[in-house]
């Protein structure tokens, strides 16, 4: 027998048939076949699904089993607690060892600031400091200019030299 | 209770489905999710985990449900893809077992692994139509058992199963369609037979 297809789709989803498609049904016997497999396929299903049933254990271990992953039972929250403390107190130990292994020494108040000007006042300033500081070398030049003639000894180093400047530019 | 405040510690609802309903829906329709993914898998011990995990996932990605279908058939889909997924797995195992074993593809129809291990109460207390349906969803693969067990068993309509599976209405009429022709052929070889 050849299998007409004519109300297959509609047989297959369930969906009403048209007059049309009724008269076929009546005449064709493929399509007869056809329905007669799903009206069957129906019944089975309805069968299978009515005769399988899930046992309650099951049903009561599975929910169990997920609602266990919803909600943490309060030890399993207990233990977390316990946990994260536990890290904590560890984290601090190992800080405080760290901490004590590398002992900074002991200094007065201030001691680095005073041993950072000893060295600026040991410093010698050159031409290229002056540039850094923004001062210009013409300016430089005019110190020369009144350092000269007062005798041999007026070449001073030029820290002197600087506070010289100091006291022109304020003059 | 606000929704923003049932935060748990794997994920929070913010779609319009809040923890206490995920819980109802657990309580009502733990079953369902069991029976279907036993039927899909086959056998209990495999549809008990799928239906575990399918639904631990629903609640862990609560916020990707967008509401447009039931949550039940939302659930189902999950089921349904982590399904499918393990049946191709287990597929591909017996078929590298098979290789080893017996140094030749240890070839089984296609829907292998649909039969439950029914108790013969069980088995005598199905009808012969009942008994057939078992028997030809074996024969079938598994997106087409899957639609058939749907549509079949668990009563959807085609639009549902569409939403249930991810795919068009027009797919599942397709896999339904090809699934009743095998179905109807093995209908027709039995009744030679006999």
């Amino acid at each position: 027998m050849n299998r007409c297809e004519q109300v297959e789709k509609l047989l297959l989803t369930g969906e009403s048939l048209s007059n049309d498609d009724q008269d076929h049904l009546n005449l064709c016997p493929s399509c007869q076949k056809t329905a007669s497999l799903i009206t069957d396929l129906c019944d089975a299903g309805k069968q299978v699904a009515m005769s399988d049933v899930v046992e309650p254990n099951l049903v009561a271990s599975v929910r169990r089993k997920v609602l266990e992953q919803i909600e943490p039972r309060p030890a399993r929250r207990w233990v977390r607690a316990v946990s994260a403390l536990g890290a904590g107190v560890l984290g601090v130990v190992f800080l405080l060892v760290v901490i004590g292994r590398n002992p900074q020494p002991d200094k007065e108040p201030g001691e680095d600031l005073l041993a950072f000007m000893d060295e600026v006042a040991l410093d010698q300033w050159s031409e290229q400091e002056y540039e850094e500081l923004g001062i210009e070398s013409d300016l430089l030049g005019e110190v020369d200019m009144a350092t000269e003639g007062y005798g041999e000894d007026w070449s001073v180093p030029l820290s002197d030299s600087y506070l010289a400047l100091e006291d022109i530019m304020e003059i | 209770m606000t929704q923003a405040a049932e935060t748990t510690g794997l994920g929070s609802s913010f779609s319009g489905v809040t923890v206490d309903e995920f819980k109802e829906f657990l309580r009502t329709d733990t079953s369902t999710v069991i029976g279907f993914a036993r039927r899909l898998m086959g056998d209990d011990e495999s549809g008990r985990d799928l239906a575990q995990d399918a639904l631990i996932k629903a609640f862990r990605h609560l916020d990707s449900f967008r509401g447009e279908a039931s949550l039940k058939t939302w659930v189902i889909r999950i089921t349904v893809n982590e399904g499918l997924k393990r049946l191709r797995r287990r597929r591909l195992k017996e078929k590298v077992a098979g290789w080893f074993v017996s140094g030749q593809d240890n070839h089984r129809p296609l829907g292998y692994g649909l039969r439950r291990s029914k108790t013969p109460e069980q088995e005598a207390g199905l009808s012969e139509q009942a008994r057939f349906l078992d028997e030809a969803l074996q024969s079938l693969p598994d997106r087409q058992r899957t639609v058939v067990l749907l549509r079949y068993v668990e009563g959807m309509s085609v639009a549902e199963i569409a939403q249930a599976t991810g795919v068009g209405q027009g797919t599942v009429k397709t896999h339904l369609a090809r699934a009743l022709r095998k179905i109807r052929s093995l209908r027709d070889r039995l009744e030679r037979e006999v």
